[in-house]
């Protein structure tokens, strides 16, 4: 029943996010469209990629969309052609196609997979599965995924090549009573709780990108009340933020080779710790990479206006 | 038990239903951002029930990000706001 709600709700949602000509009421359905589906993934017993939408939809995505939506010009309307809509509609239909086609045609598996991932749990340092998977047997992949994160943000920098003249700590938007409260309020909460899903990754769903996704939260909370960070620190500080993360896994994934092992063998004895640092550093940089991406977007409407 | 978590949950829906509506019809940016934090607060009770309907514990994690998370639109609207009166 609940379930049957739900997709029914996903549905018109989607529709109702497409064929609104209001900018800003598709944008509110898109962000409930993200709540939805936090919720649909609860449903479906899949809580890690519940708590990364969760952080990502309402926190991040839909504050980049608004921020992108303000240099619109006033009550912008969308306009919705209906060459667009068949595009959608065909495209999805025929990724629904390709999808059930590849599921009929799945073959029997090998081997096991859950079953030898109980097996070697004890052997990967963490006590979570999803953890074990991410950051020890398949770590090339999670390294591989903070790369192509890097790889947007020097994409966008790229195409924003003038650095600009770093504003002063303004302050100003600490006068607004609504915007100091909430600094006061959340930023404390945001940073606890980002170090609580890192902690908690270890042994239950959580982890570097969902803590990372928070702390991009609280630091996308400071620059909007105006505490700007890339103003406060040095360009060079947060470039090697942004760094961080990846050079280390980098150099941790590397550094079996010299003992003549293959890439990304962490010794046992310390895997856990060796995965605690990877994500401490991942987490830090994840949240600096976002961030950086929405003030890319920030500067760039200053400059058109 | 399980009769009280059917019945808040359907509770709940009604409430996301409002919400809804108050979000369609609009007419301010107020009017939809209060309706679309309203829908925030009400996900984050559904989470609740489900966690305990579900035996998933993780469900209170994700109800604490969404919470925790929720006040970001608004913030992103009031800043915005502030800054094109003061300049």
């Amino acid at each position: 029943m609940i379930d049957l709600l739900l997709v029914c709700g996903l549905w018109s949602l989607a529709l109702t996010t497409l064929l609104t000509p209001n900018a800003f009421r598709a944008l509110v359905f898109f962000i409930l469209l993200g709540l939805l589906l936090t919720l649909v993934w609860i449903r479906l017993d899949a809580p890690d990629i519940a708590l990364a939408e969760a952080a990502l939809g309402t926190g991040i995505t839909g504050v980049l969309l608004l921020d992108t939506l303000k240099q619109q010009p006033q009550h912008a309307l969308l306009c919705v052609h209906r060459t667009r809509i068949f595009w959608a509609v065909f495209s999805g239909l025929s990724l629904t196609l390709a999808l059930s086609w590849a599921l009929l045609q799945a073959p029997a598996m090998p081997i096991a997979l859950d079953q030898t991932l109980t097996a070697q749990l004890d052997a990967s340092g963490v006590s979570h599965p999803i953890t074990a998977v991410l950051l020890n047997f398949r770590a090339y992949d999670t390294l591989l995924e903070i790369g192509v994160l890097l790889l947007a943000l020097f994409a966008g920098q790229g195409l924003h090549e003038r650095q600009h003249p770093l504003e002063q700590l303004s302050g100003a938007q600490l006068h607004n009573p609504f915007l100091r409260a909430s600094l006061a309020l959340w930023l404390p909460g945001m940073l606890l709780l980002a170090t609580y899903l890192l902690w908690a990754g270890a042994h239950q769903p959580g982890g570097a990108f969902q803590a990372g996704a928070v702390l991009a939260a609280a630091f996308i909370l400071m620059h909007l009340c105006g505490l700007a960070l890339d103003a406060q620190v040095s360009q060079h500080l947060l470039r090697i933020g942004v760094l961080v993360g990846f050079v280390l896994f980098l150099v941790v994934a590397s550094s079996s080779m010299l003992a003549g092992q293959t890439l990304l063998t962490y010794p046992s004895a310390w895997a856990g710790e060796l995965i605690l640092l990877i994500e401490l550093a991942l987490t830090f940089s994840i949240g600096l990479i976002l961030f950086s991406l929405f003030t890319l977007n920030h500067q760039m409407r200053k400059e058109s206006a | 038990m399980i009769w009280v978590y059917s019945v808040t949950l359907v509770l709940l829906l009604g409430s996301l239903l409002l919400g809804l509506i108050r979000i369609w019809r609009g007419p301010r940016l107020a009017d939809r951002l209060l309706g679309a934090q309203l829908l925030g607060t009400t996900g984050v009770a559904v989470l609740l029930i489900l966690a305990e309907w579900q035996l998933q514990p993780a469900a209170r994690d994700t109800a604490l990000v969404l919470a925790m998370l929720a006040m970001m639109l608004a913030v992103a609207l009031v800043a915005g706001r502030h800054k094109s009166r003061s300049s």
